[in-house]
């Protein structure tokens, strides 16, 4: 396997699972997340064979992997849909009650997060869960970093409103 | 509710992950190194057999060794009435050629081995014997074998390569696998040195550490 080879699958080990999670987050299903993640890759494989090297690889493949998901959509002109399908969770085997239990939990803060506007979901699932720093994601979504900020204060709110009215039901 | 309970709820999404199997088989689908399953090994059948790939390819190693070991001793002259036989020189040439050949088909197989710690270690010990033999022919410079020392020298580099992407595909499918399982303190350091090791492109060293944790597992 060449150098290149070797350089862009680091790359691919690093950010596969992050980037996967930001599509299903979108799609709601395993399998068009992984077509769909598969794309993402072979784009940015396919970008980094021509330039041999990628400045800032992660906010180039999250580029690509939003303007996947922008496709995927305005494509197949689907809805939005939250499915209630069961959710892979990894870890030790909890009791099944338990395990019933974080399934349910993990379904309502999907369930939340998936009814965000678009660009506030980018910020949540890369600030929490990609741990981009606000800096980075404001570079990514071409926005002062002010205006980030003031998103994903917003983008808390909601996903905290409609938690709280899940619990109330 | 609190906005840091609100955090911790959205990060427990990090729990959601891609099917292991997909994730290793887009890399080499993308990557473009997925091994050819149209060539058919006339060791299959061994395999088959004795479902053991390690223990057939150890046989095919020590063939290699002998191999080696006969022409070798015959060129540096220890057995003067080889070397002085151009007729055993270069049977023994075609002989190693034939066995390299057959050790880089099976070398697909090893893939299969449910204990890929073993093979990784047997990749490892084929590919040493491999260079060994590469260096080896090197050093037969006479005319009358020019061709088929290259053959053998271009069969030990194709088993090399072979090798070297193999042990690549096993540490990356043992990161995969220790990542999914509950390690003791020691193998969780152990696993976040391999982890290091391999993502700096040091994989002798990578190696060691998945050694080491086999080692406790093992001993456990």
């Amino acid at each position: 396997m060449g150098n290149i080879q070797k350089k862009f699958g680091y790359i691919y080990d690093k950010y596969v699972k992050k980037v996967y999670l930001f599509v299903y987050l979108k799609v709601s299903s395993p399998e068009i997340a992984e077509d769909i993640t598969s794309r993402v890759f072979l784009q940015s494989w396919n970008k980094f064979k021509e330039v041999k090297d990628l400045e800032n690889p992660r906010a180039y493949i999250y580029r690509v992997a939003r303007n996947e998901v922008i496709n995927y959509y305005r494509e197949k002109s689907k809805l939005k849909i939250v499915s209630t399908e069961s959710i892979e969770i990894s870890g030790p085997e909890p009791e099944i009650e338990e395990k019933t239990q974080a399934r349910l939990e993990i379904q309502d803060i999907k369930k939340a997060v998936s009814l965000l506007k678009d660009d506030y979901q980018n910020i949540v699932i890369w600030h929490y869960l990609d741990d981009l720093p606000i800096k980075e994601i404001a570079g990514i979504m071409e926005k002062p970093e002010g205006t980030v900020r003031v998103m994903l204060h917003r983008a808390l709110k909601d996903v905290r409103t409609t938690l709280e009215a899940e619990k109330d039901h | 509710m609190q906005e840091y309970q609100v955090i911790n709820k959205i990060k427990k999404l990090e729990s959601i992950k891609p099917d292991k199997g997909w994730v290793i088989s887009t890399k080499q689908q993308i990557l473009g190194f997925e091994l050819d399953h149209s060539k058919v090994s006339t060791l299959d059948w061994f395999f088959i057999a004795f479902k053991k790939p390690v223990l057939v390819l150890s046989a095919l190693l020590i063939g290699v060794v002998i191999a080696g070991g006969f022409l070798f001793s015959g060129f540096q002259g220890t057995e003067p009435e080889i070397a002085d036989n151009n007729d055993g020189m270069l049977a023994s040439l075609q002989n190693l050629e034939a066995k390299l050949g057959e050790i880089s088909l099976s070398l697909d197989n090893l893939e299969k081995a449910t204990d890929q710690s073993q093979a990784l270690v047997m990749a490892g010990i084929i590919k040493s014997t491999a260079s060994g033999i590469e260096q080896g022919v090197s050093q037969i410079d006479a005319n009358d074998y020019k061709e088929q020392v290259l053959a053998v020298k271009t069969a030990s580099k194709e088993v090399i390569e072979k090798a070297d992407d193999f042990s690549l595909k096993a540490i990356e499918t043992l990161i995969y696998y220790y990542r999914e399982q509950t390690l003791s303190e020691d193998n969780q350091e152990h696993l976040e040195k391999l982890e290091e090791s391999y993502n700096n492109g040091e994989y002798n060293q990578a190696m060691l550490w998945i050694q080491a944790i086999q080692n406790n597992i093992n001993n456990n």
